[in-house]
């Protein structure tokens, strides 16, 4: 056994080591994806989607049976919450009328938010118990670029681009310990972080991190992207606010977030390849 | 042993792997026990170092880790590289050394490429910030809910050294 370490062994460990190194440094090095990564993502991108094809039709079958009651109960609960929406937005109505008439009469800048989307198939949920990336049907040949936003038709954040192929694309989703963005509660407005933690990511939520001290989220808290620097868009719903929970030394207050977007049923998604907000 | 039958045996084998890459990602993707999903690549890894010896397998390791970095299954570049290699190698030598070829010999070999392809995961993400106990309990019930697979995946692997292997 000590020949062979001598031997063989420290040479495959060290080639081993080398290739390693080597991808570790082009990794670091390129602001893009680099060409072998890209060669076998692209080769292997059919066989995920015909993988996430069968998958989810299983899945999908199975869950019929599993939620029929389920989606029963939800319906009545929807039927009721569309009441209660219809009756807000007669009053949102006459507040947009009467804040387009301020505007006028103050000569203000009509506001403005428009999208472009680009619509993108699941080709590959992740099946890691240490990550929570999705791979995208989509890549750089429909101009998808690394930082574009992700979200479900109704404006729900997904994740965001981490990492762009020819025809395929890495969402890192908002639960995963590298996923980061601006966030703020919609009520009071206070400004985070919104931030992956290891720890929570097995039960599917996330941190609100770096509260203000007079900060005062509550549970059930609606928390959406702030936009602060007009790298993302705002208002993008991240989720709401399951727990408040205090830091170790006591200090400084978090929000346990539960995402809004239901990230393991996800088939399809929207990326947002393009946007304007005039406020 | 002549070229021509080393690249037909590992041609083999290569297809082989990635044919099985394809089949849990279709059949278990998105399937999980107690909201732990299943990891395949340390166990193919494992089954083939306690057949094919410490100096074939840990290349074949090298060759695979570096398909799975490709494909971004790594928590850092060039990890399952190094780790499956290193992994392929121990095992390769604790079941050339201390085991005859066969199913005991494969478990121990698979356990050895968990424990430091485990390990290593554990390192990364203690390193970011993870809680140490949260990444061992993790690493640990992968472990426990992916072994019962080397069940059906064990006889794959001694059928094709059967059949690939011929004495010269």
């Amino acid at each position: 056994m000590k020949r062979f370490f001598t031997r063989h062994g420290i040479i495959i460990l060290s080639a081993a080591a080398a290739v390693a190194v080597i991808l570790a440094l082009v990794s670091f090095f390129s602001s893009n994806t680099d060409l072998l990564t890209n060669i076998v993502n692209t080769v292997s991108s059919p066989f995920r989607s015909a993988a996430s094809s069968v998958s989810g039709w299983f899945e999908g079958q199975l869950r019929y049976r599993e939620e029929f009651d389920a989606l029963k109960e939800e319906n009545q609960a929807l039927r009721e919450q569309i009441a209660q929406m219809e009756e807000d937005l007669r009053q949102a109505q006459e507040d947009s009328q009467e804040n387009e008439r301020l505007r006028q009469l103050l000569n203000l800048q009509e506001q403005e938010r428009s999208f472009t989307y680009r619509i993108a198939k699941v080709t590959q949920q992740d099946s890691s118990n240490w990550s929570a990336v999705l791979t995208l049907g989509v890549g750089a040949d429909q101009e998808v670029e690394i930082g574009d936003c992700v979200v479900t038709e109704t404006h729900q954040l997904v994740g965001v681009i981490t990492d762009v192929g020819s025809n395929w694309s890495s969402c890192t989703t908002l639960i995963d310990t590298d996923f980061s963005i601006g966030a703020a509660i919609f009520r009071t407005g206070d400004a985070g972080l919104a931030q992956g933690d290891f720890n929570q990511m097995q039960e599917g939520l996330l941190h609100l991190n770096y509260l203000d001290a007079d900060a005062a989220p509550q549970v059930g808290d609606l928390v959406v992207t702030s936009g602060v620097g007009g790298y993302y868009p705002d208002q993008l719903v991240i989720g709401r606010v399951q727990e408040v929970m205090t830091d170790d030394d006591g200090l400084a207050q978090y929000a346990v977030l539960a995402p809004a977007a239901d990230l393991d049923a996800l088939q399809q998604v929207f990326i947002i390849t393009d946007f304007t907000i005039v406020e | 042993m002549p070229k021509r039958y080393l690249v037909f045996k590992w041609a083999v084998y290569g297809l082989a792997t990635l044919a099985l890459v394809f089949l849990s990602s279709l059949l278990l993707g998105r399937l999980t026990i107690g909201g732990v999903h299943f990891l395949l690549l340390p166990m193919f890894v494992g089954v083939v170092a306690s057949y094919e010896g410490s100096l074939a397998s840990p290349i074949f390791a090298l060759a695979f880790g570096f398909l799975c970095d490709l494909g971004g299954a790594g928590p850092l570049p060039g990890f399952y590289t190094f780790a499956l290699t290193l992994a392929a190698l121990i095992a390769a030598l604790l079941a050339e050394n201390l085991f005859s070829p066969g199913f005991l010999c494969s478990l121990v070999s698979t356990a050895v490429c968990y424990l430091i392809c485990g390990l290593g995961r554990c390192l990364v993400h203690v390193s970011d910030g993870a809680a140490l106990p949260t990444v061992l309990l993790l690493a640990a019930r992968e472990f426990l809910i992916s072994l019962p697979l080397l069940l059906a995946v064990f006889p794959l692997y001694r059928w094709l050294h059967r059949k690939t292997t011929v004495d010269y």
